[in-house]
């Protein structure tokens, strides 16, 4: 044995003086000790991006632990995390902002550099960058969801427009907070509670702040059941959250079939900026409702969600890189979202008041927090609550009318946004 | 990023938010006329195909009992099974779900207390 362990070391002083010429040691070993990770930690501003990893670490608890909308967080927490690595170099900002967005730099839109020289969190972006992401989740939304009581009642389609104030007055307070109106529209649609909408509109108009415009948003959505019951208190009587409502009629299949045909075509005569969302969410409701295609039903609201939600989530948590996330502008984003959500809520209930003015038949204010989209959980939120004033309540339903309105709702906001800010 | 105030041209920023808020609003309300219509227009097909019933078969009757019930979808079987769940919730009283036992030393059913029990030893 002892022989042997000789031979091996004697092989290798051997080789290393063969190739001595060649290969010198002490370079590359420093070389290698530049490349670690902790090294680079610890020089420069390599401790931002141990912020960035405690912060990382600190969402997949909320996600993990506390279950704040997991399916999304848990990816984008993660891809916080990769691209914070120091040295793995899996997503450049810089090849996104400086030199796709530049028109005087050579690789200005060009998606053939992001293939050859980017990381895989860059590749993966461009079905971010596209807005293609966004819309794909859309026709699993639009397959997951019901349209029976908006159908039913179509007056919850103007507590769905109502419940946008939100992100009007955001938009304002934004421009008084000195972001440009680009920005101050992509940080006013976190009010509309749709991550997908609010990811697709700032990929068009504020790329750079789509991490923490992102992240603001879904955690918000996740706490929709803390922020809104206090609104709802404060802005309705005992008496009103106990108004009972009439049972919703029954809907047909073929206005349901038809609904998201009519839909499509009326929203995009109008705000063809608003098609790609709208035409998607219609797309996979027709899938549902038409059920002459329950395999692809199935596979956008199961495989296809599933996957683009990962890829999603990953590479929009990889654009909260230390460099564009510690920023004064990221508190200042984050705390217009807690308001964009409040307005919109106030938004709803408050128009539902004035609703109940004109209408025989009152409609119980709680319903029009769910305005803001936030599916299903505004909705349950409205139940619980007139739960709380009258056992008898059943909210649900009459909810989720609002609810799906505010969807609808938060897309044509977004298209018009769009239409009036982008290029 | 954050600019001065002063630099906001505030009659552009409100114009827009009044034309955003504003076009909302119409498109949405746009939607709700076409629903209603839609509705109207529905209930007066499904009146003209209720006019004219076709002659019931002995064994169509069961079927069509039973074809609302069928044709409910998710949503509303869901929706069905939370009200019944949050009604039968609502039937008992809430209980503290707390067993305890009080030991009342002079109680009459005392054991130790009770002179007759206390003669027989």
């Amino acid at each position: 044995m002892k022989r042997i362990f000789c031979f091996i070391v004697m092989l290798l002083l051997v080789s290393v003086g063969c190739f001595a010429d060649s290969f010198d040691f002490g370079e590359a070993t420093s070389k290698f000790v530049d490349s670690m990770g902790l090294v680079q930690v610890f020089s420069g501003d390599g401790w931002k991006s141990l912020v960035m990893i405690a912060l990382a670490c600190f969402l997949l608890f909320l996600a993990i632990k506390k279950q704040y909308e997991p399916l999304l967080l848990l990816p984008i927490a993660f891809g916080m995390l990769l691209t914070n690595l120091p040295g793995a170099n899996m997503f450049h900002t810089e090849m996104w902002n400086d030199e796709f967005l530049n028109p005087e730099s050579p690789f200005y839109h060009s998606y053939r550099h992001v293939l050859a020289e980017g990381g895989l969190l860059d590749v993966l972006y461009i079905g971010v960058k596209t807005g293609v992401y966004p819309c794909l989740i859309f026709i699993g939304v639009g397959a997951m969801t019901d349209f029976g009581p908006l159908i039913a009642n179509p007056k919850s389609f103007l507590l769905g427009a109502a419940a946008q104030l939100g992100i009007f007055i955001t938009f304002i307070t934004a421009h008084a907070l000195g972001f440009n109106s680009m920005e101050a529209a992509s940080i006013g649609i976190i009010g509309g509670a749709d991550g997908p909408t609010s990811i697709f509109l700032t990929t068009k108009l504020a790329p750079h702040l789509l991490g923490p415009i992102a992240i603001a948003a879904y955690s918000y959505m996740a706490l929709v059941p803390v922020i809104q019951p206090p609104i709802m208190r404060l802005l309705t009587t005992k008496k009103e959250r106990m108004i009972e409502m009439k049972q919703l009629r029954t809907v047909s299949k073929t206005e349901k079939i038809i609904f998201p045909i009519a839909i499509t075509i009326v929203v995009a005569f109008i705000l063809p900026d608003a098609a790609p969302l709208i035409g998607c969410l219609m797309l996979g409701n027709l899938m549902k409702e038409s059920g002459v295609v329950d395999r692809l039903a199935k596979t956008v609201q199961n495989e296809l969600m599933n996957i683009v939600v990962i890829f999603l989530g990953t590479t929009v948590g990889a654009t909260a890189t230390a460099s564009t996330f510690l920023d004064i502008s990221t508190i200042s984003i984050l705390c217009m979202g807690i308001v964009a959500f409040g307005v919109a809520s106030a938004g709803g209930i408050i128009f539902a008041k004035i609703m109940n003015l004109f209408l025989k038949e009152k409609i119980n204010p709680l319903i029009g927090s769910a305005g803001v989209s936030a599916v299903p959980m505004a909705a349950r939120v409205s139940q619980t609550e007139g739960q709380k004033a009258n056992p008898h309540n059943f909210l649900l339903m009459h909810a989720m009318g609002p609810n799906v309105a505010g969807v609808i709702g938060s897309a044509v906001a977004a298209g018009i946004l769009l239409s009036m800010l982008g290029k | 990023m954050i600019n001065i105030l002063a630099d906001v041209v505030w009659a552009d920023a409100w114009a827009r938010t009044g034309m955003g808020f504003g076009v909302v609003f119409a498109v949405l309300l746009i939607l709700v006329f076409v629903l209603v219509a839609f509705g109207l227009f529905s209930r007066m097909s499904g009146k003209k195909q209720t006019q004219a019933p076709k002659p019931a078969s002995l064994q169509s009757a069961p079927q069509a009992a039973v074809a609302p019930a069928a044709s409910a979808s998710d949503a509303d079987k869901a929706a069905i099974a939370t009200a019944l769940y949050l009604y039968f919730q609502n039937v008992h009283d809430e209980e503290s779900n707390v067993i305890t036992i009080q030991h009342k030393a002079n109680s009459a059913w005392h054991h130790e207390l009770n002179p007759r029990y206390n003669s027989v030893k």
